[in-house]
């Protein structure tokens, strides 16, 4: 499974390095430990999501493909497969990916306005995900034998995020059981993956920023009651969007609607900082204090 | 929250509908299957955003895409075209492989294409990429935190450093996007 000394290209997006630090530090620390070189990309973009394919396809296109660009030119022979933490720039980077090595029209359309800029998109890398590149390049059995610190007797609610999963013509994830790669991830230090309803579901964080927060919060409600009834004591995210909603929003819920309580707040963590604290980094080095909710595993 | 939704069935008035919308759909990237849907409604049920707000419908979008509500969709800042959550849910689950979120994604490229309604945020967000080339610049407090935890202070790879400025501003003025925002900012929706 594992290809000795493979390098990758490290895109870390926009939200992860300025809002949520403690998720690229964890991910660096952990990927140190299990050997995975992470090597950063430079004079990358904001990949052009959602907001800014949904007000222009062709640039949003130009601008994810600009950036696979330098992932292609990175030390030579074909370029290193890129790896990123955020589920947004995942989706983004892999469909448009696919679709250009796929459609020669469309790789030409955009190279013809990639040459504004001396690069030419030539479709030699594959766009990873970090927790896949540990689920399929290292494996949870490596993993376990590095585990120093075993997460016995915590219950984790496991949430992949939307984009990490679908559509899954692009993702080419099988919906066809209940634990998939990331619970096994989380098994693997020790932890157990709760079950729990609508696991797979929108948080809606996508909404707050567009406009529509009141939606975004009514969407958060309802992961929330569906979070209370699953007797986790914590929350694993991969995706930054889901993380904010979670750390931020179960504050603001409580606050805003009378059956949001303060009790019942879970403690959220990416999981690179559940992986990191099993093979053994301390919760200070991992970040968890830059956290709103706060988590302390306690040994039971 | 709160239906706007009346009991009585809805009269369409005919000058409402643009016929020739349903093909510009299927020949905007994204919309090309919009045709295949026979409005059974299993997207809605998927929906995230249906469970919360009973106003808003994915099968009621791509009906009025179908039917050629084009000022309904496009033009008026209440099209609901903008609260979807792109969360795929609807698109995973479509029986007949729509591609519902896309075409929802298809719908907005039409809208700001024609200068009809954007939100604000969104067209907020646009310039601000086009200046810092991220739509999350590190403040000095986010800085001082990132180097209290023993991160660099600007990583290499945080968007909008080195060349990357200068090459997106000529892409974006290649494909015209700050025009595009331009128009969509000045439309008075």
């Amino acid at each position: 499974m594992e290809i000795p000394n493979k390098k990758y290209a490290f895109f870390l997006g926009c939200l992860i390095p300025s809002r949520e630090p403690s998720y690229e530090l964890a991910s660096r620390k952990v990927a140190e430990i299990l050997g995975v070189n992470l090597v950063d990309m430079e004079n990358t973009t904001c990949c052009a999501p959602t907001a800014f394919l949904s007000m222009d396809h062709t640039t949003s296109f130009a601008v994810a493909a600009r950036n696979i660009c330098i992932a292609e030119e990175m030390a030579g022979n074909g370029g290193m497969d890129l790896v990123t933490l955020c589920n947004g720039c995942y989706e983004q980077m892999l469909h448009i990916n696919n679709s250009m090595q796929n459609n020669t029209q469309l790789k030409e359309d955009v190279n013809e306005i990639l040459k504004e800029v001396d690069r030419e998109f030539k479709g030699t890398v594959n766009i990873r995900h970090y927790a896949e590149v540990l689920y399929k390049d290292i494996g949870t059995d490596k993993i376990k034998e590095m585990v120093e610190n075993p997460l016995d007797g915590l219950n984790v609610a496991v949430r992949y995020g939307c984009h990490l999963i679908r559509p899954s013509e692009v993702t080419k994830i099988l919906f066809n059981k209940e634990k998939m790669f990331l619970d096994e991830l989380v098994e693997s230090t020790g932890a157990k993956s709760v079950e729990f309803m609508n696991k797979f579901r929108c948080c809606g964080g996508m909404l707050r920023g567009a406009g529509a927060g009141e939606i975004s919060d009514l969407v958060l409600n309802e992961r929330l009651r569906d979070l209370k009834k699953s007797g986790a004591n914590c929350l694993t995210t991969v995706c930054p969007l889901c993380f904010l909603q979670f750390d931020i929003g179960q504050f603001l819920l409580v606050k805003k609607m009378k059956k949001a309580q303060k009790e019942d707040i879970v403690p959220v963590v990416h999981y690179p900082q559940l992986l990191g604290l099993a093979l053994g980094i301390s919760a200070e080095e991992l970040g968890l204090e830059t956290h709103r909710t706060k988590f302390e595993y306690i040994k039971r | 929250m709160k239906s706007e939704k009346k009991d009585k069935p809805i009269t369409i008035p005919m000058e409402d509908l643009d016929p020739s919308f349903r093909e510009l759909i299927t020949q905007t990237f994204g919309g090309e299957r919009i045709m295949s849907c026979f409005q059974c409604g299993t997207c809605v049920g998927s929906c995230p955003v249906a469970s919360v707000y009973s106003d808003y419908s994915p099968r009621q979008i791509v009906m009025d895409g179908l039917l050629g509500q084009k000022n309904k969709l496009l033009s008026s800042s209440d099209s609901p075209i903008w609260l979807c959550a792109s969360c795929f849910a609807c698109e995973e689950s479509c029986p007949q492989g729509v591609q519902i979120t896309d075409i929802i994604i298809a719908l907005r490229n039409i809208a700001a294409n024609i200068t009809g309604y954007v939100p604000k945020d969104l067209i907020d967000q646009g310039f601000a990429f086009i200046e810092y080339g991220t739509i999350s610049p590190l403040t000095r407090s986010l800085t001082k935190r990132r180097m209290k935890l023993g991160l660099s202070e600007q990583p290499p790879s945080l968007p909008g450093t080195g060349s990357s400025v200068e090459e997106l501003q000529k892409i974006i003025a290649k494909t015209r996007f700050k025009e595009k925002l331009e128009e969509v900012r000045g439309n008075p929706k």
